[in-house]
């Protein structure tokens, strides 16, 4: 997967960068609007949503030129780092040539000399200890002394950084190197690196000094036992000894005392210069050593187990995208006349004017204002036919009255639909009757409830259109909810109102 | 089309059953086919496939309403002498009527022959009718493994109980109820397992779809979660020093902070929407008063606090002296506390630089101006009520939805904040809304949020 143009070869870790990088531009409106092309290539390329997610990043970014700029950032980082490093060689070569003067005598206290080089060095591994036990036990209460070499190397390559994409690839590289386990074993290999570089310069400056310079190691104290002194030598020589740096016997260590009336013996000059070295050998730089590799694996670790936090939004709302729950196959079975269709004109009905009514329900629910319907005066009752068979039977009694003069009414709900074969229902009933017919559609505000007023509305269209297509007078259509007894109150009473005016006349 | 491992299930019905919602909720495309209340809105077969282990491994097929199955079944009882059902099928489609009137319904036994299992997909609030018993039997004639799912039983018409007795007498149990309106993820379950049960060689593939599922559900809550406490984080931590008792400046700052936290809420919307595959102008936003991606109430009139049972006595945005001052508190404890525990001269220092640059501060009459707990709260009880929204919500629901709008309250009633979002009040840098410094602590920030997700995945079904 290594881009022709991309600077290098990526590591998945810098991919995850990369995309973390991306992210943060998307977040602060930066990026193409159209990330389709990204995201469909992503979805082909398949794996999980991580390998998603970074694919789609890759390729979004190349286009940005973010890889050059995480790249320029990482050389850039690495500079600064090696700076870093170099400056620690001069401190400690400063230290080394500041610390190892003679007094007037020409003598030099070994234990003085000692201290002054490894002392710092000692605390602030004690300290790189105590912090790394604070951020092991998961607090950052006390932020760690190794934030503040990497805030002031943050800020300073801050303020080299221009332009969204830079800023974007900064503020990523920062955010994961800088914090977290990352951030613990990436800082504590650059102090280890920079200790280490101290220790260098020192040992180089010692070596430089004690070849072209000649010294006189003593040692002195006031209160304490010399005996203790002998001890504390031998001890400190058992492990330089190891490395062969360390020859010092009983009778020089207490030769080397410093007297008034006599120069330490010429021998042991060579014995404590090689005991100094020894010493900063395996008191400073071993352990450096020892933990800069610990850290780097440490280090390259967590870099390998590090993955992106895919619950963060900028990550999880790619998710429907990326990881779709399903794919289009498209139509297979095509609709070849497909029927252009209107909406119907909507018209108050009114119940034909006959004596008597023939009321039949068609797949409905008795309706709450009882059935038959007390609007159909001296009602045939054809029943309610919620199957074929009750509906052929009722249509075999509507024949038999056939010879009375005598309107049908036919019974719906709206909540049906008017499909086919409720439009055949409607035109058998349409065959079967000579006389009159109406539709009343009742359940209206059920339906309303149901589907919302607009498709309502359209239904309300449908069932017209399917009864004007099957025979009925659209005059003769009626909507009136049977459910409701007040509608079906009013809807009496002003149907009495017409006739009242209309019957002296 | 899947070679020798895919799974095909047709979507057969009457009209107007929600054949296309069943599958848009299914397959989590808000997109799929058309959906009105009207018959007939499917006219042709259209198929999407559902992805396994990052393939397309199980076809669905959304087929034309039968609508008028009477005739269909009287037409093919003409062809009795013709041999079995399927043979009398095939009869059926060679003949003319299958090219004519009954083109449709020809359309949906096309595709049944050619499936391994059939959805029965029934409208709940309808009663059971004769066409129903037709339509059954014509499809009984394909001998395909049928389960009869009921749709809209979430509906207070539902007749669910009657319909599964109904359906229990012509020999149907493996009913499954699945509303396509209020989405319940333990109802798709079930219809899974139904066809699992009725298509032992396809185990395996039915039940991997069935974790990756419940995976993505469960990666769904999460991120949905996530996302608010990333919100309240940066709600959280914005602060505006201002001079204290200088009422230009600071109400200035006030107006400032609170236009910053309306503009990161709407993100949010938008980020929650984007992650449920929803539409912003979708229904459920409109149901829950969100406008243009943005919830009509403000978040900081005091009718909004109140309407979560917060009291509204306060200003929206305060809280800052006494702030201040907890935070000068805080300082004072954990630099006695890195002292003692023998912690770094570097430890030291930056402790005693940023809370003593804050008491300088203070003595000097700055305070910090926030964002108050009460419209923290309520930033949690609007987003989860979305959340709840969201998850409950089918992908098909075109009809209105009740949602308990009223019955929202505001979490950790009672309670202080959980200890995440305290935590983010003294980390002004953990906030976005405010322009953060080089190298902000991610790590730590990205701890404060997955711990405040947890607390909030507690207050979500």
């Amino acid at each position: 997967m290594a881009e022709v143009s991309s600077p290098r070869v990526i590591t998945p870790f810098q991919r995850r960068l990369l995309a973390e990088a991306w992210r943060r531009i998307e977040e602060t409106g930066g990026g193409p609007v159209d990330t389709t092309h990204a995201e469909l290539a992503a979805v082909a390329q398949g794996g999980d949503f991580e390998t998603r997610v970074l694919n789609r990043a890759q390729a979004l970014a190349l286009s940005a030129d973010l890889p050059r700029a995480l790249h320029g950032l990482q050389q850039a980082i690495r500079r600064a780092a090696w700076t870093l490093i170099a400056i620690g060689g001069v401190i400690g070569a400063v230290a080394a040539r500041s610390t190892l003067n003679a007094d007037h005598a020409g003598l030099v206290n070994f234990y003085w000399v000692l201290v002054a080089l490894l002392g710092v060095h000692s605390v602030a591994l004690l300290m790189w200890f105590v912090s790394l036990l604070f951020s092991f036990s998961g607090s950052n209460v006390p932020p760690t002394p190794l934030r503040a070499p990497f805030e002031a190397l943050a800020r300073m390559l801050a303020s080299a950084v221009s332009g969204n994409v830079q800023r974007s690839a900064y503020s990523a590289w920062m955010g994961i190197i800088g914090s977290g386990v990352l951030g613990r074993w990436g800082l504590s290999a650059l102090l280890h690196a920079f200790w280490l570089a101290a220790l260098g310069g020192m040992l180089a400056v010692t070596l430089l000094m004690l070849s072209a310079r000649q010294f006189d190691f003593v040692w002195e104290t006031t209160i304490l036992p010399d005996e203790g002194f002998i001890k504390l030598t031998e001890r400190l020589q058992d492990l330089p000894a190891r490395l062969g740096l360390g020859s010092l016997d009983r009778e020089t260590i207490l030769a080397s005392r410093r007297a008034a009336e006599r120069a330490p013996p010429p021998g042991a000059r060579r014995g404590w210069s090689t005991l100094l070295i020894g010493s900063l050998i395996a008191y400073g730089m071993l352990p450096r050593i020892a933990l800069l590799a610990f850290s780097l694996l440490m280090l390259g670790r967590s870099r390998g187990r590090y993955r992106l936090d895919l619950e963060l939004p900028g990550y999880a709302r790619l998710r429907p995208r990326l990881m779709p729950a399903s794919r289009r196959i498209g139509v297979v079975d095509a609709d070849i006349g497909a029927a252009a269709r209107r909406d119907g004109e909507l018209r108050a009905g009114r119940l034909p004017a006959a004596r008597e009514t023939a009321v039949l329900g068609i797949e409905i629910d008795p309706p709450g204002t009882g059935w038959p319907p007390a609007l159909a005066i001296g009602a045939q009752d054809l029943g309610i036919a919620v199957e074929r068979a009750a509906l052929d039977c009722a249509l075999q009694r509507l024949r038999a009255l056939q010879d009375h003069p005598l309107s049908l009414l036919v019974v719906c709900s709206l909540t049906a639909s008017p499909d086919r074969g409720m439009a055949r229902v409607l035109r058998d009933c349409r065959a079967a009757h000579h006389g009159p017919i109406a539709l009343l559609l009742t359940q209206r505000a059920r339906t309303a409830v149901r589907l919302g007023e607009t498709a309502c509305r359209e239904r309300e269209g449908d069932w017209r259109r399917i009864a004007i297509a099957t025979g009925f007078d659209a005059a003769h259509i009626l909507v009136l909810d049977l459910d409701d007894a007040e509608e079906l109150r009013e809807f009496l009473l002003a149907r009495d109102d017409r006739h009242g005016a209309g019957g002296p006349a | 089309m899947n070679g020798e491992t895919g799974l095909r299930m047709a979507i057969v019905g009457h009209t107007n059953t929600g054949k296309t919602s069943l599958l848009r909720t299914l397959t989590r495309d808000v997109a799929f086919g058309e959906i009105s209340a009207r018959p007939g809105t499917t006219r042709h077969v259209e198929a999407t496939s559902l992805m396994v282990g990052g393939r397309a491994r199980v076809d669905l097929y959304d087929t034309p309403g039968l609508e008028d199955s009477t005739t269909l079944l009287a037409l093919l009882g003409e062809y009795r002498e013709r041999g079995d059902g399927i043979d009398r099928i095939r009869s059926f489609l060679d003949s003319a009527a299958a090219r004519g009137e009954l083109e449709q319904e020809a359309k949906v036994l096309r595709q049944v022959l050619g499936s391994d299992v059939l959805l029965y997909v029934i409208d709940a609030r309808e009663p059971m009718l004769g066409r129903h018993r037709d339509e059954l039997m014509v499809l009984g004639l394909a001998a395909r493994p049928l389960i009869p799912v009921l749709n809209f039983t979430g509906s207070a018409e539902s007749r669910e109980s009657a319909w599964r007795e109904h359906l229990a007498r012509i020999g149907l149990h493996a009913v499954v109820a699945f509303d396509t309106v209020l989405f319940d993820p333990a109802d798709e379950r079930r219809l899974y397992e139904a066809v699992q049960a009725m298509l032992a060689p396809q185990y395996d593939l039915l039940q991997q779809l069935i974790e990756e599922r419940e995976a993505a559900w469960q990666a769904l809550r999460r991120s949905a979660a996530a996302t608010v406490a990333d919100l309240l984080i940066d709600a959280a931590g914005a602060a505006r020093r201002v001079r204290e008792g200088n009422a230009a400046e600071m109400s200035s700052a006030s107006t400032w902070l609170q236009e910053r936290v309306r503009e990161r809420e709407e993100r949010c919307i938008r980020q929650l929407m984007e992650l449920f595959a929803f539409r912003s102008e979708d229904v459920v936003a409109e149901r829950l008063a969100i406008e243009h991606g943005r919830w009509q109430m403000d978040l900081f009139a005091p009718e909004t606090l109140r309407r979560f049972g917060l009291s509204a006595g306060t200003g929206a945005v305060k809280g800052a002296a006494v702030g201040a001052g907890i935070d000068v508190i805080a300082g004072g404890l954990s630099l006695g506390m890195a002292a003692t525990l023998g912690a770094t001269i570097g430890a030291l220092w930056s402790t005693v630089d940023r809370f003593g640059r804050k008491l300088l501060d203070r003595l000097r009459g700055y305070v910090d101006l926030r964002v108050d707990e009460n419209t923290l709260r309520v930033l949690a009880a609007r987003e989860l009520q979305l959340i709840d929204a969201l998850l409950r919500r089918g992908h098909a629901s075109l009809s209105q939805v009740e949602l308990k709008g009223d019955a929202a309250r505001a979490p950790w009633p009672g309670a202080d904040l959980p200890a995440a979002l305290r935590r983010a009040r003294h980390h002004p840098e953990w906030s976005t809304l405010i322009a953060r410094g080089p190298g902000a602590p991610e790590a730590e920030r990205a701890a404060a949020l997955h711990a405040l997700q947890e607390k909030l995945l507690q207050q979500l079904p």
